[in-house]
């Protein structure tokens, strides 16, 4: 068995949102310093923080994230928990993972992100790996909208959906 | 717990804007009409309980794991059109331009 170096994550960059929405008043906030046993040393500033004010599924606790974009693993980047570092959710761009998805978004979910009518939001899938076959999957029934201008998320839970809770991502 | 019998066609409120109405028994299969406001989720708990379980998968994701992921993902990226990856503020969505509103106040 030869060691894999890609399972060292050496480079990480904290995605920066790219908000259209009217400047805030100047964080004069020192970032936050997060050290994360797989991702090191993480400093976040507040505009770098996404909240997620229902958490996730099971980790309803968990509120406010970073995204953080290893670069041996691009293009998946993570959900870091700033709360506790060491819970981190992988994630791609579901149209990444199914280039025609396009799931019926409840209008309480964007609610909960506060979009504006006809505002474009992102959607995260979030990827795990079968522990058995180490096949990456990634979960397109419970995705994470994501309002960027607000850095607002929500996981949703799609009902009657086509789209499937473990959606393979085959290298073809 | 509270226990109702009902039979179809009968109502239940919850709270007052929760109405539940049984719609039909078949053998082991009875079909509920839910009506709530829409900030009301309503969901079927083992979806939740399956997402659920699903993002645990992924949080506790180990080396070998994430190194399978870096695998698949190089194999992926010469087959697949590269998105922009990770979050940047999409432009706002002009598609539903119909109707141009002069700003009027």
């Amino acid at each position: 068995m030869t060691p894999t170096a890609a399972s060292s994550v050496d480079t990480c960059t904290v995605v920066s949102f790219a908000s259209n929405a009217a400047p805030e008043a100047p964080t004069s906030d020192a970032p936050r310093i997060l050290e994360s046993r797989r991702f090191g040393r993480l400093e976040v500033s507040a505009d770098q923080v996404l909240t997620l004010s229902a958490g996730l599924l099971g980790f309803e606790e968990l509120r406010e994230f970073c995204v953080v974009a290893p670069e041996a693993l691009q293009p998946l980047t993570f959900l870091v928990s700033c709360d506790d570092p060491g819970v981190a959710f992988p994630v791609l761009p579901a149209r990444m993972c199914l280039a025609d998805y396009a799931p019926t978004i409840p209008p309480d979910a964007r609610e909960a992100v506060q979009a504006e009518p006809g505002q474009a939001l992102e959607i995260l899938a979030i990827c795990a790996v079968a522990q058995d076959t180490l096949t990456l999957h990634a979960n397109l029934r419970g995705p994470v909208l994501i309002n960027p201008a607000r850095r607002l998320g929500y996981q949703v839970v799609l009902h009657d959906s086509p789209y499937s809770l473990r959606h393979l991502l085959g290298a073809d | 717990m509270l226990v109702v019998s009902r039979k179809p066609g009968e109502r239940l409120l919850i709270g007052e804007s929760v109405e539940v109405t049984v719609l039909s028994v078949r053998g082991d299969q009875v079909s509920l009409g839910v009506s709530a406001p829409r900030e009301v989720p309503i969901h079927r708990q083992e979806l939740l309980e399956r997402i659920r379980r699903e993002n645990q998968r992924a949080a506790t994701l180990r080396a070998d794991e994430l190194a399978a992921m870096g695998a698949t993902l190089r194999a992926r990226q010469g087959s697949i059109p590269v998105v922009t990856c990770g979050i940047s503020a999409a432009p706002s969505d002009a598609s539903a331009a119909s109707s141009s509103s002069n700003g009027a106040g």
